[in-house]
């Protein structure tokens, strides 16, 4: 009697495990499929020429146009102000400021909120302490931010329009990131640091060689998302470096491009894939590092 | 004996003295690691905001291009005018109706956001490939989605809506009773599978062993969901919750993205409206002031509201740490 409740529960748990199964597919199938839709057609339109697209938009291309690349290649560009007066900036100086500000800003930053955390974990003192307690609270109380004084600011302290500055900048610890690389490394022993300490390594020797190497995978995928981050930033670039566009700023502007050859449909979606390729790759590269590792823990005040 | 003795005073000595150093070592070592960070939090956190409120009380002389303090008379114009376009202008209050609703729409997000996270931690069949498309919204520029999305509404969806017989007469965008309605559907179609990392990560950390203990219980996977997942996500969640309500103020469904500074007045919300103020048009600083009063008034807002239900996560949600 008991068995045959017994089975019956497990065949409903089983029946019920399926149905969630299915359900959870059937979404994810067609949420994705969308997804995929909107960037394989993305590629298709990239391909047509114009009057074939205006005559039909979702169908394959009659004829495939890869000049639409090298038009889109050739026309995304900037003009600037520079000095007294204007400069474009065109597309192999777009990619060298995109690959710069994606360097310097990725570097910087991991720096300092992986060794903020690092220290703030490890050695407990008033000051570390103080750190984590500011990190929950600019978190957790809000200020509203205000554009207007952050230029004041940035202008004031010689940070606007200067990309050796900016980076300097972005080497802050407040952002959830510190939170995320606190919570792994309170989770690391300190038994080989502890260990090399008698050995008579430093504590930099300690930290870069030893305890870092341990949240290297975290650090990974955090360092690959702050890549691809900066790389499809093009805010900081159109308030903060004006002078200094790149080639994410760039395609925002072509879109708005009323200029005949760049203004046609598929020249500006030729553009759209040509600026998320690398990002692309990127992820379909690492895409394993990205996911599964990263996590706050529990944020208390 | 007595060398004795003399040896172990020195090595206690020189053992103190070691330890002396290494302290000294140690405190050299933390500072050298935060003094720039701290001072960056000092001049642009705790600077900006003082700058904030003092400009809040400024205005901008445009022959001098300077800010200067309002007289004690008209100390508070920046606020008053707040107030006044607020209680005045219908536009504002539709704009705060429309601010709220966005807010609304993107705090409910956030139940699609743990369901689709639950369901990849669950490993559904094909949850490899999905993981990957479904990351693909973190990772390829908004402004790309953006375009294709725009794209899609104003040439491919007449044409997929002319297969079942219908027509769109005005593109969605150009219609002002649907260009909200439009953007907004952009935010929840690529917002959809949003917190996709954090959630898997904090879902990751859940020991299996409970789990295993529930389903020999007979516990089912919506039981599993509601009674151990929730429960142990529910601090990082409560995160995303009460640091959510800023967004009231500060977001917009990607308007600017949209269509830079000349989106329609149909689509303003907080966020895009004092965006463009401070960024839009001329850029002149002018309306620097008001845009930090307004910033005031909404963290006064805001700040205590956040507080309040960081509290009540705390005190009346699932209390877990693991």
């Amino acid at each position: 009697m008991e068995k045959t409740e017994k089975k019956k529960k497990s065949k409903g748990i089983r029946a019920n495990g399926l149905v969630f199964e299915i359900i959870a597919i059937t979404v994810l199938g067609l949420y994705s499929f969308t997804l995929l839709f909107a960037l394989g057609w993305g590629i298709i339109i990239s391909l047509k020429d114009i009057i074939d697209f205006t005559l039909n938009p979702l169908g394959f291309p009659a004829e495939l146009r890869f000049e639409n690349y090298l038009n889109a290649f050739k026309e995304l560009k900037v003009e600037v102000a520079w000095g007294e007066g204007r400069r474009t900036i065109e597309f192999l100086e777009l990619l060298f400021n995109s690959i710069l500000y994606v360097v310097g800003c990725t570097l910087i930053s991991t720096y300092t909120h992986l060794t903020c955390a690092y220290v703030s974990a490890k050695y407990p003192r008033w000051i570390t302490k103080l750190m984590h307690t500011i990190v929950v609270v600019v978190i957790a109380f809000p200020m509203v931010g205000s554009l207007s004084s952050g230029l004041v600011l940035l202008k004031a302290t010689g940070v606007y329009n200067n990309r050796l500055m900016y980076f300097l900048y972005c080497g802050g610890f407040t952002g959830t990131n510190f939170l995320i690389y606190y919570s792994a490394f309170k989770g690391v022993s300190s038994t080989y640091a502890e260990a090399a300490k008698i050995d008579g390594a430093g504590h930099y020797t300690i930290m870069f060689k030893i305890m870092i190497p341990m949240v290297k995978n975290l650090l990974t995928g955090m360092m690959l998302l702050a890549v691809i981050g900066y790389w499809n930033d093009w805010y900081t670039a159109m308030v903060y470096l004006p002078s200094y566009p790149n080639i994410s700023y760039a395609l925002y502007k072509f879109q708005f491009n009323t200029n005949n050859s760049v203004s046609s449909v598929p020249v500006q979606t030729a553009g759209c894939m040509l600026v998320m390729l690398p990002t692309l790759l990127i992820f379909l590269v690492f895409r394993n590092k990205f996911i599964g590792n990263i996590s706050y823990g529990g944020l208390k005040g | 004996m007595k060398e004795h003795t003399t040896d172990v005073s020195l090595n206690v000595a020189f053992s103190k003295k070691n330890k002396k150093k290494q302290k000294i070592l140690e405190d050299l070592f933390v500072a050298s690691i935060v003094i720039w960070p701290l001072l960056l939090f000092v001049v642009y956190w705790i600077g900006g905001n003082i700058t904030n409120i003092m400009l809040a009380f400024q205005e901008y002389n445009i022959e001098e291009q300077s800010f200067t303090f309002l007289p004690l008379n008209r100390i508070f114009t920046n606020f008053t005018r707040f107030f006044k376009e607020f209680s005045g202008t219908s536009g504002m209050g539709v704009m705060f109706g429309r601010s709220i609703l966005y807010w609304f729409i993107t705090f409910v997000m956030l139940i699609p956001h743990i369901l689709v996270s639950f369901c990849i931690h669950k490993k559904v069949r094909g949850a490899g490939a999905f993981k990957i498309i479904l990351f693909l919204p973190s990772v390829i520029s908004s402004v790309v989605w953006i375009m294709l999305y725009r794209i899609f509404v104003e040439y491919g969806l007449p044409v997929f809506l002319g297969w079942f017989g219908k027509k769109i007469s005005i593109s969605l965008f150009m219609n002002s009773d649907t260009v909200f309605g439009t953007l907004v559907t952009y935010g929840i179609w690529l917002g959809f599978a949003g917190g996709l990392v954090l959630y898997t990560g904090a879902m990751s950390r859940i020991p299996p062993e409970l789990v295993e203990a529930g389903k020999m219980d007979g516990m089912n996977t919506w039981q599993e969901f509601w009674l151990i997942t929730m429960p142990l996500i529910f601090p990082t969640v409560s995160i995303g919750m009460y640091t959510g309500i800023v967004g009231i103020f500060t977001s917009s469904p990607s308007t600017y993205t949209f269509f830079g500074g000349n989106a329609p007045s149909e689509t303003y919300t907080f966020g895009y409206y004092f965006f463009v103020m401070v960024f839009g048009g001329q850029k002149t600083p002018v309306n620097f002031p008001y845009a930090s009063a307004t910033s005031l008034i909404f963290t006064a807002f805001a700040a205590p509201t956040s507080l309040l239900l960081k509290h009540l996560c705390e005190k009346y949600g699932p209390n877990t740490e693991f």
